[in-house]
């Protein structure tokens, strides 16, 4: 080491000094770019209208760009689909696109097998040179495609001399979109919820994941306003109570093999009861055989109640039956599926809430069977490219043998199992990095636009191909002749049209075409019901000892397991289990004694295609000889947040066709004890309310007679009694901001909650955190099950009741727990000492107090929002009603000199729920929503009044009633 | 008693000063004295970090007398005052010292497209949330809180962004106490 000068050492001295005084203090730095960001403005929130990709529902989203970077989803309001609302999987898109995981540069696999940093232009050049002879297959496999990159990815196909791509979701729905072909139109119809007097489910979990549960959920919550007297209602048929089952008025518990005994019942009562609104004559020969006295035998649900479904059916309109739950292939499943579509048909519903002008895309969907046969042919001579699909972990087959191709080129944004098996892995934009346009009904073309820059080396997969094609000498061209150099310039050629016509397009998101100028023709079933369905109801058959049945459904949260890694969703609690970061078997109690299980017991579920191994839930709600799984985690080999958690249930269903165990249900399985223990952490302590009475049910009869509503003490100065109260009245300037919450409407899909993460930077604490109950939602939608009713359960949101008279406040010994102006029930983090007072003088439980200090892994800090304090260790924490947002709002307002309007504040929980639960607004504003509900609202109750905390989350009580009774 | 040093400071040979002498050095002490005062009451003597391209905001304010919202356009709209971009900087400086090298690495930065990370000199704490445009409504100088800016050569923090000096404001002008207001 050479010698240093004096000077020289006095210069690092100095650098040395600056370095060290500086960094506590000016380490922030403001940043001029060298030319102006368009359509940035610092401090202030620029927003995108894009399209949600994250399951094929297609739904529409705002997302807020601040500074370059998206902190936050949101619905999009005039949508035609989502209407407003976002469920909790879109808004972790931004979980997505800033995964730490994510791919940042293309990559090979080196001669030791592993994965290994190259360029895209070795990458381009080596795929290409195995493309342009003539030499194997080339199969290309997408997930779920419509729009310019379905033209695109169908042109590569056809210039290079492959089949058509196959558009692969592993959760589709062949049943149902086969069902539909007795009717002349084979594929998924569009299906209007709203305003339905009596919808009937065959299995078919609408609100979670089945087909377009945003839309399906804002359709389904109107339909249940007590409106003239009564409310629409829903009776659920099926093996197992699902959050859409337990959202039911009625739930019928039939085995999976019986599910088409009711339903040609149904029909078979709807024809010979003389309801039928359509010319029927062809089905009434199919119905025959299935008389309700044969229901009553293989379902057990009795005569008149069957009876008295038909007959609302029909008389009530309009009214809807779905059926063929997801991945459902099975005869019993099929067979439901055609029964509903007749009762549909039947009942006169098709062109009224069956719309089959408009097919969803997942009509054209392969599934798993298809893809795994294609897959299989494949040999040495063969290319396979993969796009944003998972087939190695949703086939669920053994490793070795998953790939077979000679080349395996990946393009997507994770390095998920299946890149791990891939030749080359080509990172390409996130949907949020990306223009596109994605077509989920036909004629609804929804357009994605960036809402950031790149954040690595990504390119458009259309790109990749475009440039694929022209390095193979085979440049691609539309069909119209044109041949665009980008994908960007394919989208514009061909939605050119739709975009002059529709002005507005570009600042929606998306651009509707008029309606088909034709109506669907509707074919009677007559000509063709008998060559349709064969009925192929079998006698119920005895399971062996040992065994069940597998009911295996997508998880709400996690979707098919492309989710997964995604901490937001892994913390969601499941909303029937309230479980979180694990997988688990619900089994009937009796069930399980019979086996020799108890509570905590982890079992081995086996069966001729694979093997798994996962804790047990106690659960009475299903039929005893069945068992339910949910798909999505057991990943290997897709981030650090999925790998390892929970078990791959994917693992159990067949992937070959017509192979035993034939479908998806009824799929047998093998349940034994393993011996060990485990306990899947719960987000709550208990369902049971113990007589607390905490979430209240009114019923028709009390609504009826007047007599449903409790009385309030409101948290207003009125609500003071001078014999009741310690302290005295708040006076209220301005604001007092309140809160209603209609239970009615709440289906427990936890959108709101993820929400709340999304927007106040709610830390992700851990699977062994969250058993440690260290979880930090302010916001849950707790499951309580009815005191008497065995069965009847239902959610209620609960966070902070903003009270009036707060028992937090009374307790902080610094005043960090203060009633604000406008009567919220403030936290100031940098006073807070931690004491924890607050939160055990808190009869609602709706404190966090931060154990450990968060480190978010990098890029997921990108997301922070910047309105909101990060915490630190050693903080209480609470729900603020969005506070950042209210100030917003009040600013905006203030500036313009004018009033805040009543419903311009909506909480990061109100704006995203789907079924619009959530009322939000000022208590002093005489025509507020929010007074007129706490007024006049006949369900309205506070929870645990008698505290006389004087909540202002004002809640409406949920209406318990039946549908045959 | 004497010490002995003292004694030996008495043994001293005595010089004796003239008077001019004296007197000249009375006056170079009053004027040091005087230096010293003006330095303090009537010149800034402190200065900020050094930021990563010299900029004085003494000669674009004071000198120049371009005012802060030229620069500084998000002020009177957004939460944040916002930093030009180079493109403004560039309105004047394509014609002004065109060759000064400080003005020629900034067009170089300019053309290249490289922005420019200044160090925050105003800081906040990250728990206090303020908005730049709710307080020019209410007609309050930017030199309130950021000090005479026209006499920075290189920025520094005129006021310590503590709650005192916040909470002070809003007691004398009424305004909100609430803590949501900066707090959340």
């Amino acid at each position: 080491m050479g010698q240093i000068s004096r000077r020289q050492f006095l210069q690092y001295a100095a650098a040395g000094a600056a370095a060290a005084g500086l960094g506590s203090k000016n380490a922030r730095r403001l940043i001029s770019p060298a030319e102006p960001v368009p359509n940035e403005v610092a401090g202030e929130p620029t927003i995108y209208a894009t399209t949600c990709r994250e399951c094929p529902a297609g739904c529409g989203m705002h997302v807020w760009n601040r500074e370059g970077r998206a902190v936050k989803a949101e619905g999009s309001p005039e949508h035609p689909i989502s209407r407003g609302g976002l469920c909790a999987r879109g808004q972790s898109s931004l979980q997505g696109l800033y995964d730490p995981d994510r791919i940042k540069t293309p990559l090979r696999r080196g001669d030791d097998g592993k994965l290994v940093p190259s360029d895209w232009a070795s990458a381009l050049a080596a795929i290409a040179a195995r493309l342009a002879p003539k030499r194997g297959r080339v199969v290309l496999l997408s997930d779920l495609q419509t729009g310019t990159l379905d033209e695109l990815m169908r042109a590569f196909c056809s210039t290079i001399g492959a089949a058509a791509p196959l558009y692969y979701e592993p959760v589709n729905y062949p049943a149902l979109s086969r069902a539909y072909g007795v009717l002349g139109h084979e594929g998924v119809p569009r299906f209007v919820l709203d305003d339905c007097r009596l919808v009937v489910s065959f299995a078919a979990d609408f609100l979670e994941t089945w087909v377009s549960p945003v839309e399906f959920t804002r359709g389904f919550a109107r339909t249940r306003d007590w409106k003239d007297g009564g409310a629409g209602r829903f009776l659920y048929v099926g093996p197992w109570q699902s959050m859409t089952a337990a959202n039911a008025d009625e739930f019928w518990q039939v085995p999976p093999a019986a599910l088409p005994h009711v339903a040609f019942s149904l029909l078979h009562e709807v024809l010979q009861g003389g309801h039928a609104r359509q010319d029927a004559a062809g089905i009434a020969e199919l119905a025959r055989p299935y008389d309700l006295a044969g229901a009553a035998v293989r379902a057990g649900i009795a005569p008149q109640k069957l009876r008295r479904v038909a007959e609302l059916f029909c008389q009530e309109a309009p009214t809807l039956a779905l059926a063929g739950p997801a991945m459902a292939d099975d005869a019993a499943s099929r067979d439901a599926a055609v029964a509903a579509a007749l009762l549909n048909y039947a009942a006169g519903r098709v062109g009224q809430t069956v719309r089959l002008d408009r097919p969803h895309a997942l009509g054209k969907a392969a599934g798993r069977k298809q893809v795994a046969a294609a897959i299989q042919s494949l040999g040495p001579d063969d290319v396979l490219i993969v796009h944003q699909a998972n087939p190695v972990y949703s086939l669920g087959g053994p490793k070795d043998a998953a790939l077979r191709a000679g080349l395996v080129v990946y393009l997507g944004t994770m390095a998920d199992e299946t890149a791990h098996q891939a030749n080359w892995v080509l990172p390409v934009d996130s949907p949020l990095e990306s223009w596109g346009d994605y077509e989920p009904y036909s004629g609804i073309h929804c357009l994605l636009q960036p809402v950031t820059g790149r954040l690595y080396d990504t390119r458009p997969a259309g790109d990749v191909l475009l440039d694929l094609a022209a390095r193979a000498g085979k440049p691609l061209a539309r069909a119209a002749g044109q041949a665009p150099g980008s994908f960007q310039e394919w989208q514009r050629q061909r939605l050119g049209p739709v975009l002059t016509e529709n002005k507005q397009a570009e600042r929606l998101g998306f651009a509707q075409a008029a309606a088909p100028a034709t109506r669907a023709q509707l074919q009677p079933p007559a000509q063709r019901a008998g060559a349709a369905i064969p009925p192929t109801i079998q006698p119920p058959a005895s399971l062996p000892a040992g065994q069940a049945e597998l009911w295996v459904y997508p998880s709400i949260m996690l979707f098919d397991g492309r989710l997964a890694n995604r901490g937001w969703l892994q913390e969601a609690p499941d909303p029937v289990s309230y479980i979180v970061w694990n997988s688990w078997l619900d089994i009937h109690p009796r069930k399980a004694l019979s086996l020799g299980l108890a509570a905590g017991d982890v079992v081995e579920v086996r069966n001729d295609v694979g093997v798994i191994e996962l804790p047990i839930r106690l659960n009475e709600e299903q039929v005893e000889d069945v068992v339910s799984v949910g798909l999505g985690q057991g990943h290997t080999a897709l981030g650090r947040f999925a790998d390892g958690v929970g078990a791959n249930a994917f693992s159990l269903l067949s992937r070959v066709e017509g192979s035993p165990p034939e479908s998806f249900a009824p799929v047998r399985a093998t349940i034994r004890r393993t011996g060990r223990k485990a306990v899947a952490v719960m987000a709550t302590a208990t369902m049971n309310q113990f007589g607390r009475d905490i979430l209240h049910w009114t019923t028709p009869a009390a609504l009826a007679a007047g007599q449903a509503a409790s009385e309030l003490i409101l948290p207003l100065p009125e609500g003071y009694i001078k014999s009741r109260d310690l302290y005295p009245p708040r006076p209220y300037k301005e604001h007092r901001w309140a809160m209603v919450v209609d239970l009615q409407r709440c289906v427990g899909c936890g959108a709101c909650g993820v929400a709340c993460y999304a927007e106040n930077n709610l830390p992700v604490v851990g699977a062994v955190k969250a058993a440690q109950g260290r979880l930090m939602a302010w916001l849950q939608v707790l499951p309580y099950r009815h005191d008497e009713e065995a069965g009847r359960r239902a959610w209620l949101p609960l966070l902070c009741q903003q009270c009036d008279a707060a028992p937090c406040e009374s307790v902080c010994p610094v005043f960090a727990a203060v009633h604000n102006e406008e009567g919220l029930n403030a936290q100031v983090y940098n006073r807070c000492v931690g004491t924890r007072y607050c939160n055990n003088n808190c009869p609602y439980k709706v404190r966090r107090f931060n154990w450990s200090n968060t480190e978010w892994a990098n890029p997921l800090e990108k997301q922070l929002n910047p309105e909101v304090s990060v915490r630190s260790r050693g903080v209480m924490e609470k729900c603020t009603f969005c506070i950042q947002r209210i100030h917003a709002v009040e600013r905006r307002a203030k500036l313009a000199n004018r009033p805040v309007r009543d419903g311009e504040i909506q909480p990061a929980c109100v704006q995203s729920c789907p079924a619009r639960v959530y009322t939000f607004g000022d208590l002093l504003d005489e025509k507020a929503e929010v007074t007129r509900l706490i007024r006049a609202e006949p369900r309205r109750y506070q929870v645990l009044k008698e505290l006389n905390t004087k909540p202002a989350v004002i809640y409406l009580k949920r209406i318990r009633m039946g549908v045959t009774a | 008693m004497t010490d002995p040093i003292w004694a030996k400071v008495a043994q001293l040979p005595v010089r004796r000063h003239s008077p001019l002498a004296t007197l000249l050095a009375a006056l170079a002490g009053l004027g040091m004295a005087a230096m010293a005062i003006f330095y303090a009451v009537y010149y800034q003597d402190k200065v900020g970090p050094a930021q990563p391209l010299p900029f004085s905001h003494r000669v674009h304010a004071g000198v120049k007398q371009i005012g802060c919202v030229v620069c500084h356009r998000g002020v009177a709209s957004s939460s944040d005052a916002g930093m030009p971009p180079l493109q403004t900087c560039m309105l004047c400086h394509e014609h002004i010292i065109r060759e000064f090298p400080y003005i020629r690495q900034l067009r170089e930065q300019y053309e290249q497209g490289v922005p420019i990370a200044w160090l925050q000199v105003d800081t906040l704490n990250e728990y206090a949330f303020f908005d730049h445009r709710m307080h020019l409504r209410r007609g309050i100088d930017c030199g309130y809180c950021h000090g005479d800016i026209k006499d920075m050569d290189r920025v520094f923090q005129a006021h310590e962004f503590q709650m005192g000096f916040c909470i002070q404001c809003h007691r004398d002008n009424g305004a909100s106490h609430d803590c949501f207001t900066c707090h959340r």
